[in-house]
C-alpha cells in the first residue's frame, strides 16, 4: 500500500490519538462551514422567492434538486449514496480511503440540496465529510493500514458531533453503526475528534443546544404507561417509513444517468407544492421540531405534518436527492411522540397541563431508534438535547419497544438495507450485535481420542489413531506436574519408518491451553497449527476439563452456516430487484472475499489494539458474510 | 561512514524533513480554514443579527397594527435567528399574553426577567397571567417587582402597577394590604389624577369611608370639573349621612354634568336634612318636630303598604295617637323616632320607598340607628 511506513513506532497510538483531535478541528471548520453555507444558500433561494409568485416557492427546491443531484451524478459520483454507507465501506471495503472529491461533493451538493429547503437532514452529509478529512489526514500523515481504516469512522464522529452539537451521541452512534465494537483505543479516538469538532462547532456557532427544550419533569406511573404507547406507535410507524422509502428508492433508482437529476427535480416540486399548504415540512425542519417541542400544534396538526414530511422525506430519499435522513426521521419522531401526547392529554389519560415536550423528545428518540436501530445512540441523543436526566426512564422504555416492534415487521435495518441496494455486502452491526459465538465448553471432548505416555509403542498408538479416526495422538508427560503435548501422525509415521520404539523418543509439541468460555474463534486462534488443545479449569489451573480439536471447532462452523437463513434480496419487501440500482464500482465490485481477505490480512500481532479490533470484528462479520452467502 | 549508511542517513533526513513539511502544511492549512471560518462564521453572525432585528421590526409594527398572530410568527422567526434574543423573547411574550397563550408566555417572560430582572414590564405580564390563573402570592411578587423595575418612558407605567396590586390584594381578600398600598399610590398620584376617585372607591369598599372622602374630597377639589367624581363624592357622603356635604357634591355634580338623575340625589339630600332630628345647632322644638315629621312619613308609608292591617296593629296605633298629640307634650325626638324605627321594621319587604322624602325617611333612621 502507498505510503505505508516501513516500521511500526510505539509511539503509534499516541500519533493516532493526537491525529483525532487534528481531525476533530478540521471536522468542526468544515462542518461549521456547512452549516453557514446551507443557511445562506436557504436565505438567499427564500429572498428569491420572496415577494414572487407562488410557483417560485416551488421552483426552487426543484431547482436545488435539479442542481445537487446534477452534481452527484455528473461532477461528484464519489459523492453520491449514503455517507454512513460510504464510511463503512471505506472502513471494510478499501483500507479507509475516502475520495477528496467526496469531501467537496458531499459539501457542494448538500449546501445546494439542503438550502432549498429539501426534507433531508446535514447530519449524513457532516458525517460523510468528517470521514472524507481523516482519510486525507490519514493519507497525508501516513498511518499504518489498520490506522487507515479506522481513521474513517474517527472523522464520521467528529463530523456527526459537530453537526448535531450533541459529542455523546456521535461517539455512540459511531461505534454502535460503524465500527460495531467498544475498544478502548478507538474509542478514545473517536471521544477526542468529538470533543474537539464540539469545541470548534461550538466557538463558531454558540452554545446553543440543537432545541430549545422546555423544562421535563418527572412521569407519574400513568404517564409512562402513554410513553409505552408513544414506543408502540413508533415501532409501527417506523417500519412503514423505512418501507416506504425503500420501495420508492427501488422504484425511483434510474440506469439512465440524465434521468436521475430529473427525478429529483420532481422531489423536490413535491416539497414546494407542500410548503404552500404547509410551510413547517419545508427545509430541515428543526424550527417545526422546537415548536412542537413548546406545544404549539395540536394533535391533528401533527399528524397532518408527520405525515407530510414523511411522505417527502420518502420521495426525496427514493428520487436520490442528496442529504441524509436523520433530522427528518427525528422530524417525524417528534410528530409521533407530540400528537400521542396530546391525544392522551385530550382524553383525559395524563393531566392537560402536561408538558408536551417529554413526548415529543421521547418520539424523536423512539422513532430514530426503530429506524436506524441504534438503541443506545438514541437514548443518549435524547438525553444530550435535552439535558434532562428524568426523561430517561421513559425513554428507555419507549426506545425498547419500539426496537422489539419495529424488528420483525421490517427486518433489515435501514442503513443494512441502503447497503445491500448499493450492492455493498457489509457486516450488519444488528446481526453483530446479537451473534453468539460458540463456547470451548459447547465442542468440549470428554475423552482425548487417543492419549498416549513416553512409555507406549509407536506402532501401536499409529493403530490406535488409525481407529479413532484422528491423525494425532495426545501425551502426557509427569514430571512433578501433568503437561501435555502432542504429536502429529506423520511424525509418528516418520519415527516409525526411522525404526523409533517408545514415543518418548519422538519430539513431542506443547499443546496449547484454552478455557470452557473462550470463543470458538479464540480457540481457532490458539490452535494455530496444532491440532487439539487442552481445556483446563479457570479457577484450578492443572484441572484437564477435556479437549478441543481443530476439526470440532471447524465443524461447529459447517452447522452454523447450514442454519443460518436464506439471504435477504436487497430489495424494498415485494419488489423486484432495483433495475436501475447503480453498477458495482471497483471499491465495491467483490463477493465478500476481498474485504474478509484484507480484513484478516492484518497482522495479528499488531498488539495496539486498533487493529485488534478490526480484525476481531472482520473475522465475526467475514462469519456472519460467509453464512449468509451459504444459506443463500 | 559506508555508502549504504550514508545513503540510509540522508533517506532519514529526507523522510525527517518530508514528515515536518507535510506537519506544517496541515497545520498551515487548518489556521488558513480556521482565519476562513472565522470570517464566514462573522459574516454569518452579523446576518442573521441583521434579520433577527428585521423581524422583530416586522413584529412590533404587526403588534402596533393589532396583529397579534402574524406579530407572533414574526417574533419566532426573529428568534429562530438569535436564540438569545431579548427583546424578541420579551416582545413574543407580551403578544402571547395578548392572545391569552400564558404557559408558553411565561416561559418566554421569565427567560427575560431572569436575564433582566429590571425588565418591569415583563414582571408585570408575568403578573398578570399568576393573577389570572389566582396565584396570589406570585402575581403579587411580580408585581412588587414590576413596580422597582425599570419603566419605558411611554405605555404603562409604575401606577399601573400598583394599581393592579392593589386589585389583586383585594381579591385575595389581604385588606390591610391593600390599603397600605392605595395610601402609597395616592402619594405617587398628582392630586388631579382621576385614578384618585378610583382609589377612594376602593378605601370606601374597605370600610375606609372617611378616608375615601378626603380622597375625593381633595380630588374634587384639585381636578375642578370632574362630574363624576362629584357625584360619587355625594354618594360616599350620603353612605356616611353627611347630607349637606352630599348635597353640596351632588349641586356640583349636576352643575358640571346637568344629568337629571343627580338631582333626585340633591332633592333626596335636602329631604333628608329636613328630616334629620340630629342636626346640628337644632333647638328642641326643631327636632321634636322633625321626629314627629319622621314618624309621620313612617305611618304613611306603613298604611300605604299594609293597608287595613294598620288598624290593629298596636305600633300603628300608638303612632296615630302619638301623631295626634301636640309636640310639647312628647318627652323628646326619641319617642317618634324609636316608633318611626319599629315602623319601618314592620313593613314589607315589598315596599318600598317612592318618594325622595321616603327614601331620606330611611337614610335618617339608618343615621339615628347608626348613631
Amino acid at each position: 500500500m502507498k505510503g505505508v511506513p516501513p516500521s511500526r513506532s510505539s509511539a503509534e497510538p499516541q500519533r493516532f490519538l493526537l491525529l483525532a483531535i487534528l481531525i476533530g478541528a478540521f471536522a468542526g471548520l468544515v462542518v461549521v462551514c456547512f452549516h453557514i453555507a446551507i443557511d445562506a444558500m436557504s436565505w438567499w433561494a427564500l429572498d428569491v422567492a420572496a415577494g414572487r409568485s407562488r410557483a417560485a416557492l416551488v421552483l426552487v427546491p426543484a431547482g436545488g434538486a435539479l442542481l445537487a443531484s446534477a452534481l452527484v451524478t455528473f461532477a461528484f459520483k464519489a459523492a453520491s449514496g449514503s455517507g454512513l454507507t460510504a464510511t463503512k465501506s471505506a472502513v471494510y471495503v478499501s483500507d479507509g480511503e475516502i475520495p477528496p472529491s467526496t469531501i467537496v461533493g458531499k459539501f457542494l451538493a448538500c449546501t445546494v440540496s439542503l438550502g432549498t429547503g429539501n426534507a433531508l437532514g446535514p447530519e449524513d452529509p457532516a458525517l460523510q465529510i468528517g470521514a472524507g478529512l481523516a482519510s486525507r489526514l490519514g493519507r497525508v500523515f501516513q498511518l499504518q493500514r489498520g490506522q487507515q481504516r479506522l481513521v474513517g469512522p474517527v472523522g464520521a464522529a467528529a463530523g456527526i458531533a459537530a453537526a448535531f452539537n450533541t459529542p455523546i451521541t456521535a461517539v455512540l452512534f459511531v461505534i454502535e453503526e460503524v465500527i460495531g465494537a467498544w475498544n478502548a483505543a478507538v474509542l478514545g479516538s473517536i471521544v477526542l475528534a468529538s470533543v474537539s469538532a464540539v469545541v470548534v462547532s461550538r466557538t463558531f456557532l454558540g452554545n446553543d443546544p440543537l432545541f430549545g427544550t422546555p423544562i421535563v419533569g418527572l412521569a407519574p406511573p400513568a404517564e409512562l404507561g402513554v410513553y409505552a404507547v408513544v414506543g408502540v406507535a413508533c415501532g409501527l410507524l417506523a417500519a412503514g417509513y423505512v418501507r416506504a422509502a425503500a420501495w420508492l428508492r427501488t422504484r425511483l433508482s434510474r440506469e439512465q444517468r440524465w434521468q436521475r437529476p430529473l427525478l429529483a427535480a420532481g422531489a423536490g416540486v413535491c416539497v414546494g407544492v407542500a410548503a404552500l399548504f404547509a410551510p413547517q415540512t419545508f427545509g430541515v425542519g428543526y424550527t417545526t421540531i422546537d415548536s412542537v417541542l413548546h406545544g404549539r400544534y395540536p394533535w391533528q396538526s401533527l399528524v397532518v405534518l408527520g405525515t407530510i414530511k414523511a411522505a417527502l422525506t420518502a420521495v426525496c430519499f427514493g428520487a436520490g436527492v442528496p442529504g441524509g435522513m436523520f433530522a427528518p426521521t427525528l422530524f417525524a419522531g417528534a410528530m409521533v411522540g407530540g400528537a400521542v401526547g396530546d391525544l392522551a392529554r385530550e382524553v383525559g389519560v395524563v393531566s392537560p397541563s402536561t408538558p408536551i415536550g417529554g413526548f415529543v423528545l421521547v418520539g424523536m428518540g423512539s422513532f430514530f431508534a426503530a429506524v436506524f436501530r441504534a438503541p443506545m445512540t438514541s437514548i443518549f441523543m435524547v438525553f444530550e438535547v435535552s439535558a434532562s436526566y428524568v426523561v430517561m426512564l421513559p425513554v428507555m422504555i419507549a426506545n425498547t419497544l419500539a426496537y422489539l416492534v419495529t424488528r420483525p415487521l421490517q427486518p433489515t435495518p435501514f442503513f443494512d438495507w441502503v447497503a445491500q441496494f448499493e450492492r455493498l455486502a457489509l457486516p450488519s452491526h444488528e446481526e453483530l450485535r446479537e451473534f453468539e459465538p460458540h463456547r470451548v465448553e459447547d465442542l468440549l471432548m470428554r475423552q482425548a481420542p487417543v492419549l498416549a505416555t513416553p512409555k507406549d509403542a509407536v506402532a501401536a498408538l499409529l493403530e490406535r489413531a488409525s481407529d479413532q479416526g484422528v491423525d494425532f495422538v495426545v501425551v502426557r508427560t509427569e514430571n512433578g506436574v501433568d503437561r501435555w503435548s502432542y504429536v502429529a501422525g506423520d511424525d509418528l509415521r516418520r519415527a516409525a519408518d526411522n525404526g523409533v520404539a517408545v514415543l518418548g523418543d519422538v519430539v513431542a509439541t506443547p499443546m496449547p491451553a484454552l478455557f470452557p468460555d473462550d470463543t470458538s474463534d479464540g480457540a481457532l486462534r490458539a490452535l494455530g497449527a496444532a491440532p487439539c488443545a487442552v481445556v483446563e479449569s479457570r479457577t484450578e489451573p492443572r484441572q484437564v476439563l477435556g479437549w478441543v480439536s481443530l476439526d470440532s471447532v471447524l465443524a461447529a462452523y459447517r452447522d452454523a452456516v447450514g442454519a443460518v437463513e436464506p439471504e435477504r434480496a436487497p430489495t424494498a419487501p415485494g419488489a423486484p430487484p432495483p433495475p436501475g440500482a447503480p453498477p458495482p464500482g471497483p471499491a465495491t465490485q467483490h463477493d465478500g472475499s476481498d474485504a474478509a481477505g484484507d480484513l484478516l490480512a492484518v497482522d495479528p500481532g499488531a498488539g495496539d489494539g486498533v487493529e485488534a479490533a478490526t480484525t476481531g470484528r472482520a473475522s465475526a462479520g467475514v462469519a456472519a458474510a460467509d453464512a449468509r452467502r451459504a444459506g443463500g | 561512514m559506508t555508502s549504504s549508511g550514508a545513503s540510509d542517513f540522508a533517506r532519514l533526513r529526507v523522510m525527517l524533513s518530508w514528515s515536518w513539511v507535510r506537519t506544517a502544511l496541515v497545520f498551515a492549512l487548518l489556521g488558513v480554514l480556521f482565519v476562513a471560518t472565522s470570517f464566514a462564521s462573522g459574516a454569518y453572525r452579523r446576518e442573521r443579527e441583521r434579520r433577527a432585528e428585521a423581524e422583530l421590526e416586522r413584529g412590533r409594527a404587526l403588534v402596533a397594527d393589532g396583529h397579534l398572530s402574524p406579530a407572533i410568527d414574526a417574533f419566532r422567526s426573529s428568534l429562530e435567528l438569535a436564540r438569545d434574543g431579548i427583546d424578541a423573547q420579551y416582545e413574543l411574550g407580551l403578544a402571547l399574553v395578548g392572545l391569552g397563550q400564558d404557559a408558553e408566555a411565561r416561559a418566554y417572560l421569565r427567560t427575560v426577567v431572569d436575564r433582566q430582572p429590571s425588565r418591569s414590564m415583563a414582571h408585570l405580564a408575568l403578573a398578570r397571567i399568576a393573577a389570572r390563573t389566582r396565584r396570589f402570592d406570585d402575581a403579587r411578587r411580580r408585581y412588587e417587582a414590576a413596580i422597582t423595575g425599570q419603566w419605558p418612558p411611554d405605555g404603562e407605567s409604575r401606577l399601573d402597577a400598583r394599581m393592579e396590586l392593589i386589585q389583586l390584594l383585594r381579591e385575595a381578600r389581604l385588606s390591610r394590604e391593600a390599603v397600605a398600598a392605595i395610601g402609597v399610590a395616592r402619594a405617587e398620584l398628582t392630586p388631579d389624577d382621576p385614578r384618585q376617585a378610583e382609589l377612594a372607591a376602593w378605601l370606601a369598599s374597605e370600610g375606609q369611608r372617611d378616608e375615601a372622602a378626603d380622597v375625593l374630597r381633595a380630588y374634587t377639589e384639585a381636578a375642578g370639573n370632574d362630574g363624576g367624581a362629584f357625584a360619587r363624592l355625594g354618594h360616599l357622603e350620603l353612605t356616611r349621612f353627611q347630607f349637606a356635604s352630599a348635597r353640596a357634591a351632588f349641586l356640583r355634580a349636576v352643575e358640571i354634568t346637568k344629568a337629571k338623575d343627580l338631582q333626585e340625589f340633591v332633592a333626596l339630600c335636602e329631604s333628608a336634612l329636613r328630616l334629620d332630628p340630629s342636626g346640628p345647632r337644632l333647638r328642641t322644638r326643631t327636632r321634636l318636630l322633625r321626629g314627629r315629621d319622621l314618624l309621620r312619613l313612617a305611618a304613611a308609608m306603613d298604611s300605604r303598604c299594609r293597608g287595613e292591617v294598620t288598624a290593629i296593629d298596636p305600633r300603628s296605633v300608638e303612632a296615630a295617637r302619638l301623631l295626634a298629640l301636640p309636640v310639647s307634650r312628647v318627652e323628646g325626638p326619641e319617642s317618634y323616632v324609636d316608633l318611626a324605627t319599629g315602623l319601618r321594621a314592620a313593613r314589607p319587604s315589598g315596599c318600598l320607598a317612592t318618594s325622595p322624602e321616603e327614601r331620606a325617611l330611611d337614610l335618617v333612621l339608618d343615621k339615628l340607628a347608626a348613631s
